[in-house]
């Protein structure tokens, strides 16, 4: 489902380029629980983001459902990161002038859901994350938990293949952050829903069922989680 | 996604930036209203001048005593101490000039009117039949004033305009009648067909004496004005120029008249008009710039302070387009709002104007200028807004996101 094959990426940076990656060979099948792990400045986010199409790899071939996606447009980009792929991020990211059911709906909207649809949608996606008597506060009006599980039921809300988390459990207390991965894990088990997630946390790494390691743009590791400890 | 929707989230964006984007559309507000007003004042004068000559035709010309000075002052101002314009004047331009069909001359002043216990004070003319003809205003009853020529100084009969017989004679018919005009007694010989409002006085309030008599009664020398149809509507600067001659040779030579024709009004008023539009559009043009600026501005602040948000949205999955086309939608909304607004405020303005006028000037605002200036507006709106929006639209939704960083 996802290939990745020689992927580089060089930051032209003045004189001297930064080289985030460096020839990365990845795959990673349907189904699979993922952890992408190492050193701060390893790269880690760079290669998510180009799985995520957030971004293009300088060189290499990515090919996501048997597409081949390096060297596709903004506009092709955006709906794929729309059908198929879904995201949470350290930060959470929500829209903070929407209520926590806006700011699911949003990527409906995008694809062109209609309105009732968009709303009973996107409240059950809030009602599987446990925020069902949340639906209408703002993000200011709720915990850094609280508000990543509306993250996470914005990315689920669109039925994606793929859902990519750049370290989801940064901000949060071990509790919460124990919630949002058990969340992924459910989707996992459940629907079957690819998982990618960045983390730095060795507990975190130890929950998902194999652990990509990088070091400076390469894969040093890759297996079950305990064995590259 | 629908525009509805895309319309709403424009709407919303706008709302939580109410503080700045009605900073931003302070400028706008002012060319506007400057814009709207200006079309007002314009349609109005326009308006003024076809009263002034309404119910009078296209081929009149109005004779006034005295010079006028055509250079920004308003027509009736007259400088310098004239010659009469005498009976004998208005007879000889009657016998000598082939351009006129009818010349009516008319004494015009205020005067008490009363039948017994009921009077009122209302303007009087001194005038003669040809008056009906000139100024197409005919007795719904009875028979106006005779011919010149046909009546003496001691002739003493009347014409009453609607309101004065109807105030005057509430309960009956005032057809017959007699009426004191100024002290002496006048029989009631035509009661006047309703006209309502003309040339800036209600012509239903008039009452109408005989000329010599008119002359008596405000103890003038000559006529207060003629009033002169032209044979043919092309005739009306020839015409004019050869009243000019006529009126100068009788009055030794000197020009203490002044012939005022629709196209001089025209001209006169043009020039007023002109004045104001260099001055108003002058504003509205620097305003229209300077909110421009400002909403360019807000435009770019918000692109800048909503980087995060564009990233979250393209993260989400959302089309460039439709990136460029909200914050286009909300830079064009910014823009209209303000048009709404400054149009809201010169129809306030006018409406103010037309209580401190009165009549005076007919002051409109016509509904197209509302919606020009509103599109205008918007227009520029979109086009203070169209750089910072592309801007947004082509951002990278990695580097996007990552100025959001931090807290949220
Ligand atoms: N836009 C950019 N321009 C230049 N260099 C960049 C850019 N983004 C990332 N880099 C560089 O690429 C390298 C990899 O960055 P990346 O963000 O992928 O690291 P990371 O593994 O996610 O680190 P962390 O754990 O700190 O988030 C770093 O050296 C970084 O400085
Ligand atoms: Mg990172």
């Amino acid at each position: 489902m996802i290939e990745l094959r020689g992927i580089e990426k060089v930051y032209p940076l003045g004189a001297h380029a930064v080289h985030a990656l460096r020839g990365v060979d990845l795959t990673i099948r349907p189904g699979e629980l993922v952890a992408i792990t190492g050193p701060s400045g390893s790269g880690k986010s760079t290669l998510l983001q180009i799985t995520g199409c957030l971004d293009t790899p300088t060189r290499g071939s990515y090919r996501l459902l048997g597409e081949e996606v390096a060297g596709l447009g903004a506009r092709r980009l955006a709906l794929i990161r729309n059908r198929i792929l879904g995201f949470v991020f350290q930060s959470y990211h929500l829209l903070a002038r929407l209520s926590a059911a806006r700011n699911v709906e949003l990527p409906l909207l995008y694809a062109g859901v209609g309105r009732s649809e968009r709303r009973s949608r996107a409240r059950a996606a809030l009602e599987e994350v446990g925020l069902g008597d949340r639906v209408d506060h703002r993000p200011s009006e709720l915990s850094g938990g609280e508000r990543q599980r509306v993250a996470v039921a914005r990315a689920l809300v669109t039925r994606p293949k793929v859902v990519l988390a750049d370290e989801p459990t940064g901000n949060l207390d071990s509790r919460s952050g124990e919630a949002v991965l058990e969340l992924f894990r459910q989707a996992n088990r459940a629907r079957g829903i690819t998982i990618i997630v960045v983390t730095h946390d060795r507990s975190v790494a130890c929950s998902m069922d194999r652990e990509v390691a990088i070091r400076d743009g390469n894969i040093v590791k890759d297996g079950a989680p305990a064995l590259v400890a | 996604m629908s525009p509805l929707a895309l319309s709403r989230l424009a709407v919303f964006a706008l709302w939580d930036e109410k503080r700045r984007v009605g900073l931003a559309v302070v400028g706008v507000v002012i060319g506007v209203t400057s814009i709207v007003l200006l079309i007002s004042i314009g349609v109005g004068a326009r308006t003024y001048v076809r009263q002034q000559f309404s119910g009078i035709g296209a081929n009149v010309l109005v004779i006034l005593p005295g010079r006028v000075e055509t250079t920004g002052a308003m027509p009736g101002v007259t400088t310098g101490t004239p010659h009469p314009i005498t009976i004998d004047d208005v007879r000889a331009l009657r016998r000598s000039c082939r351009e006129i069909k009818e010349i009516a001359p008319i004494v015009l002043g205020s005067s008490h009117i009363s039948n017994g216990e009921r009077s009122r004070d209302c303007l009087v003319l001194g005038t003669t039949a040809e008056f009906e003809e000139v100024r197409r205003f005919h007795p719904a009853v009875g028979h106006f004033l005779p011919p010149d020529g046909q009546m003496s100084r001691g002739d003493r009969i009347c014409a009453l305009g609607h309101t004065v017989a109807r105030e005057l004679f509430p309960s009956e018919t005032a057809l017959g009648k007699k009426v004191k005009i100024g002290g002496s007694s006048y029989r009631v010989q035509a009661i006047m067909e309703r006209k309502g409002r003309q040339q800036g006085f209600d012509v239903d309030d008039l009452a109408f004496i005989p000329e010599p008599a008119g002359r008596r009664l405000f103890n003038a020398r000559g006529e207060t004005r003629v009033l002169v149809e032209l044979v043919a509507i092309e005739e009306e600067e020839k015409g004019a120029a050869a009243i000019r001659k006529l009126l100068k040779e009788r009055h030794k030579g000197v020009e203490d008249f002044t012939v005022l024709t629709a196209g001089s009004v025209m001209d006169i008023l043009q020039r007023i008009v002109a004045v104001l539009t260099g001055a108003l559009a002058g504003i509205a043009g620097v305003s229209l710039v300077v909110g421009g600026i400002g909403i360019a501005n807000v435009a770019i602040v918000a692109t800048t302070a909503r980087t995060e948000e564009v990233g979250i949205k393209k993260a989400l999955g959302a089309h460039p387009a439709w990136i460029l086309a909200q914050f286009l939608l909300e830079s064009g909304l910014t823009g209209a709002l303000g048009g709404a607004a400054g149009a809201a405020l010169a129809a306030l303005g006018v409406a103010l104007a037309k209580l401190a006028l009165g009549d005076a000037l007919p002051l409109e605002t016509p509904l197209w200028s509302v919606a020009l200036a509103i599109a205008v507006c918007a227009a520029i709106g979109l086009l203070a807004g169209g750089l910072p929006a592309a801007r947004a639209a082509r951002l990278d939704p990695v580097a996007a996101l990552r100025s959001g960083g931090g807290k949220k």
